[in-house]
């Protein structure tokens, strides 16, 4: 006989075919986090983090957007977004992305003029879970 | 009286601490993972859908399998026409890519929840 363990919504029943009813199912496995923290100091650079998972896992990663003031120069904010934007001015572009490999990802945050005008902050998290 | 589960980590007394110090509390959403599923777009097209048919609109993360390295998309491109985005329905998720000269592969990652708590 399988077993698990199932927690439902208030008022849903426990044998209910809907998945969304359920705040726990042992069935479907939860995300777990292999390590977090935070980066700094990475503008036009790249910052790798090692997870020696051997495979690629799950990953989540925000950072400050860094954005053009129009007029070629750069605006650092303290918005965090999902790190994977670019933004695009008329004379200079930045952009942010993140690569998983099977044993560390990398954090590129760049510009098409290759200036470092300051630092950015970031956080990731790194999930023991894979991306199969 | 309402039921549920928390986990408290070790150190917390899981009748008084916050959230931040649970490692699982059943009234908070979590990330369970439904499916992962391959999705290959190929040259000349803009679009590809991976079929859930789960009855509601679940979270979804779609990763894009550039080259060795994973992706995690949205894709913000538009300034080299090369964005990749991807929306969800009750019974899909459909990932759309803007510069169609070349084939993409996919993982869509579709987990068991609604984004409603």
């Amino acid at each position: 006989m399988a077993q698990g363990m199932k927690i439902t919504k208030a008022g849903k029943a426990i044998d209910s075919a809907v998945l969304d009813d359920f705040y726990l199912h042992t069935s479907y496995p939860l995300l777990k986090v292999h390590s977090s923290g935070t980066f700094s100091t990475l503008i036009d650079g790249t910052r790798t983090i090692s997870h020696n998972l051997g495979y690629k896992p799950f990953v989540l990663v925000f950072s400050e957007y860094v954005n053009d003031d129009g007029s070629g120069g750069v605006v650092l904010t303290s918005d965090y977004y999902q790190h994977d934007w670019y933004q695009g001015g008329a004379t200079i572009t930045f952009f942010g992305y993140t690569k998983i490999f099977t044993d560390r990802i990398e954090i590129t945050i760049g510009n098409t003029n290759s200036v470092t005008p300051g630092a950015v902050d970031g956080i990731y998290y790194i999930f023991k879970d894979e991306v199969v | 009286m309402g039921c549920g589960m928390k986990v408290s980590k070790a150190g917390y007394n899981v009748l008084t601490t916050g959230n931040a110090n649970l490692s699982f509390n059943s009234d908070l959403a979590t990330h369970s993972i439904y499916s992962i599923s391959t999705l290959s777009i190929s040259s000349g097209s803009s679009s590809g859908t991976i079929n859930h048919n789960l009855g509601f609109i679940p979270k979804a993360w779609v990763f894009h399998v550039d080259g060795t390295p994973l992706r995690r998309i949205p894709k913000d491109g538009w300034w080299d026409g090369d964005s990749i985005d991807y929306y969800i329905t009750t019974s899909s998720v459909v990932v759309e890519v803007e510069d169609t000269s070349h084939s993409y592969s996919f993982k869509v990652v579709i987990f068991t929840r609604s984004p409603n708590i």
